[in-house]
């Protein structure tokens, strides 16, 4: 009986269908047939493992590097495999056999069954993370088995049935299968047609009611067919034409670093029942948004691998979905690294800035930050920011001629010079500095007993991570806690350092820039400016700012801005509406990071694509995309509502605030703001 | 509701390759900043054309691959 051969999936059925009408059996090849790979060569899987072996035996000073592993681990498998040569007609090998002797070889006195194990977990989770059910032929089983059919499935593969079983399982169809085989636990393999004859002597099936399908014409076809079994074999046309693109996307990554990160992005892309209909932020989130954040996550871990810090704080809110993040992404990426614990601090500038000045007062470059932001105009807004009360001021700011609604800031009318120079004596004045220290003693003592609580003292260096820009948040906990003697080491990791204000660098208070730093020349990078406002928008967690902290017979009480007013709705609405784009930031980074492990590609090796998302997505938008993604609501409590000069305002406005008709016809907008933008980074 | 993130032609649905083309075609006259060299010509126009005709073109040769990969070997054992 000759077998059939189908080039596309919906033929195959079709003449499946008919086919399976008269038969008992069904069996189904498992490797491209039932289950699909994202990357086109399965051999480009076992380097993750060769690297978790690696990493592994360099925890115990064993000097095996990861490709010493894998050549060692190909020379195992071929020796097996020439041996079985010699009583069997298939050439198979064993994976728990050739890896328990790879894994006793490099450990030695140092192995145990449980490292078998361990190294054989991880490299299935590898397999499920590349691993597809092709939706249809799954289908089809589920209802081959609804109809009675006897369900088998066939793999002529290195790993054993109960591992195929296991991926079986993750794939969500083993319910629907009555038995697995595996070339490797009988050494009988479909390749020989050896694997048929022991199926119909162990299940008693019948060869000319028994339905075979798989892909590979000789071990699918050929054989099968030689035992009178109906065979269908499918050599998928649009399967061979994607793994054909990703093959040339891995070739051309090996030639020029750009391309590894469009690799990445390839393997990342979902496939069969994971591609559905998405929404445009959704898809924004999962192809721009999530490979990002995951660099940056990553190298947030690898500082501190480096620095060997042990305790990492998330501050909210956009800490909220780094923390999330950072679960999905790091068991991928670094299996066995001994990375800090982690927990979100709830923190944010209003909150802190009172408790900064409790023990060193209101510094001048502590008042000079409140008047960074526009719209802040006087000393109410200083008021408002440290969470003072104005009333306490008066005699102070009379005695040098100041009201609190003197304008202390250049941007509005009604500024003179010598405002300021008064503001600045009065900042002097101890007896100002203790009205201050005195308002504020109670909110830096509910934020020492929270930061107690949360066990930020217990450690000699932290890792805090923020979105940035400032680092003010960092500025002011700092500056709260540093009278202390234990006092940590503060290392501010954050997605942008943008350094547009001094920050008191010293040997205990650091901040870096992981996506953008200013101190580092990146003008790609620094198109990060262009939209400050979307990355705190994606990133922010759904619970309302913090306003302060209060000491409680409890301990340390939060206290959350109220949302039932205007801006608190608006914000709820803009949460709301960016929630699938946060999904599709998590969904994007699990597939990303499980790439990433597969590929084993460094962030240096990725900065090249993230540049590119950077400078296309931020630099170059569409219309279309900023429509969609520009904010429609942004609460930052932080500045006030006076309304400056004109000219201030019209310097403000960047290419995300331009109207979508500019956006649209203008064919110059964004190379003009591109070239304003070399010419800020060449004047930095 | 939406577009499937990854079109018929394996790209992704907002067309990744026309937009690294425009950036391609923009980076040759404006600094951009470190794109890793990004990419040459040649690999560029052989991903288009993969990409916008790969579809109807491997429908068209699979039935032929055996024979094809043959005579690449073939080719490519000629040259060296």
């Amino acid at each position: 009986m000759k077998w059939q051969t189908f080039y596309t999936l919906d033929s195959l059925l079709r003449a499946g269908n008919k086919v399976a009408e008269h038969c008992t059996t069904v069996s189904f090849d498992l490797f491209d047939t039932l289950l699909i790979r994202r990357i086109h060569d399965p051999d480009l899987l076992k380097p993750a493992t060769a690297r978790f072996i690696a990493a592994k035996a360099a925890g115990q000073g064993l000097p095996w590097t990861w490709a010493k592993v894998q050549k060692r681990r190909d020379e195992l498998e071929r020796q097996q495999r020439q041996e079985t040569s010699r009583n069997y007609e298939d050439h198979e090998a064993c994976y728990p056999v050739f890896m328990e002797a790879l894994l006793r070889e490099i450990f030695r006195e140092q192995y145990g069954a449980a490292l078998l194990e361990e190294v054989t977990t991880y490299e299935l989770a590898v397999e499920n993370s590349m691993l597809v059910p092709r939706a249809a032929l799954v289908a089809w089983l589920r209802q081959l088995r609804a109809a009675g059919k006897r369900i088998f499935v066939l793999s002529d593969i290195y790993l054993p049935a109960a591992h195929l079983r296991r991926l079986i399982e993750h794939a969500g169809f083993l319910g629907e299968v009555e038995a697995v085989y595996s070339s490797a636990d009988t050494f009988l393999a479909k390749a020989s047609g050896h694997a048929f004859p022991l199926l119909h002597k162990r299940h008693d099936l019948e060869y000319t009611r028994w339905l075979h399908v798989g892909d590979n014409p000789h071990s699918d076809g050929m054989r099968p067919s030689e035992q009178g079994i109906a065979s269908l074999v499918l050599r998928d046309s649009n399967e061979k034409f994607r793994k054909a693109v990703v093959k040339r996307y891995y070739n051309y990554g090996m030639g020029q670093p750009f391309w590894k990160g469009r690799t990445v992005q390839q393997m990342a892309l979902p496939l069969e029942e994971e591609n559905r209909e998405q929404s445009a932020l959704y898809t924004y989130g999962y192809t721009v948004l999530a490979p990002l954040l995951t660099y940056f996550i990553q190298g947030v871990a690898e500082e501190c691998c480096n620095a060997r810090i042990r305790r990492l704080f998330f501050f909210s809110r956009e800490g909220w979905l780094f923390e999330r993040l950072w679960k999905v992404v790091i068991p991928q990426l670094f299996p066995l690294a001994d990375l800090p614990a982690t927990s979100y601090l709830y923190v944010s500038r209003m909150a802190l800035a009172g408790a900064s000045c409790a023990v060193q007062g209101l510094t001048r470059a502590n008042a000079d930050i409140v008047f960074l932001p526009i719209g802040n105009r006087d000393f109410r807004d200083v008021c408002r920011v440290f969470s003072l009360d104005v009333d306490g001021f008066g005699d102070h700011l009379a005695r040098y001629t100041l009201s609190p609604e003197t304008v202390l800031s250049g941007n509005h009318e009604g500024y003179e010079p010598d405002h300021r120079a008064r503001f600045n004596e009065m900042l002097e004045d101890d007896r100002f500095q203790d009205e201050v220290r005195r308002q504020c003693a109670p909110a830096n003592a509910a934020l020492q007993r929270y930061l107690e609580e949360q066990g930020f003292f217990s450690f000699p260096e932290v890792a805090l991570v923020d979105i940035g820009w400032l680092g003010t948040i960092q500025r002011f906990l700092y500056e709260a806690i540093k009278h202390r003697d234990d006092a940590p080491r503060c290392t501010g990791l954050l997605l942008g350092a943008t350094r547009g204000y001094p920050f008191p660098t010293g040997p205990e208070n650091t901040i870096k820039g992981i996506l953008y730093d200013r101190d580092r020349f990146d003008l790609a990078g620094s198109t990060l400016l262009y939209a400050r406002d979307l990355f705190e928008e994606a990133c922010r967690a759904p619970h309302p700012t913090l306003n302060g902290y209060r000491l409680s017979e409890q301990g340390c009480e939060l206290i959350f801005r109220e949302q039932d007013d205007r801006v608190g709705g608006a914000e709820k609405e803009q949460d709301a509406y960016f929630q699938p784009l946060q999904q599709g930031i998590l969904d994007g980074a699990s597939r990303w990071a499980a790439a990433l492990a597969v590929l084993g590609y460094e962030p240096r090796e990725q900065r090249p694509w993230m540049n590119y998302l950077m400078v296309s997505r931020l630099a170059f938008p569409q219309a279309e995309e900023i429509r969609t993604i520009r904010h429609r609501h942004h609460l930052d409590d932080f500045h006030g509502r006076h309304q400056p000069k004109a000219r201030y305002v019209k310097g403000q406005r960047h290419l995300w605030d331009q109207s979508l008709t500019a956006l649209r016809w203008n064919p110059l907008l964004r190379l003009r703001f591109f070239l304003r933008s070399i010419k800020e980074r060449l004047r930095e | 509701m939406g577009k499937r993130m990854m079109n018929s032609r394996f790209d992704v649905a907002t067309g990744e390759i026309g937009r690294i083309a425009r950036t391609y075609l923009r980076q040759r006259w404006l600094p951009l900043g470190n794109l890793g060299g990004m990419t040459r010509l040649r690999e560029l126009f052989i991903l288009i054309v993969m990409h916008r005709c790969g579809g109807p073109l491997f429908r068209l040769l699979i039935p032929y691959e055996h024979r094809l990969t043959r005579l690449y070997l073939r080719l490519r054992h000629r040259k060296k």
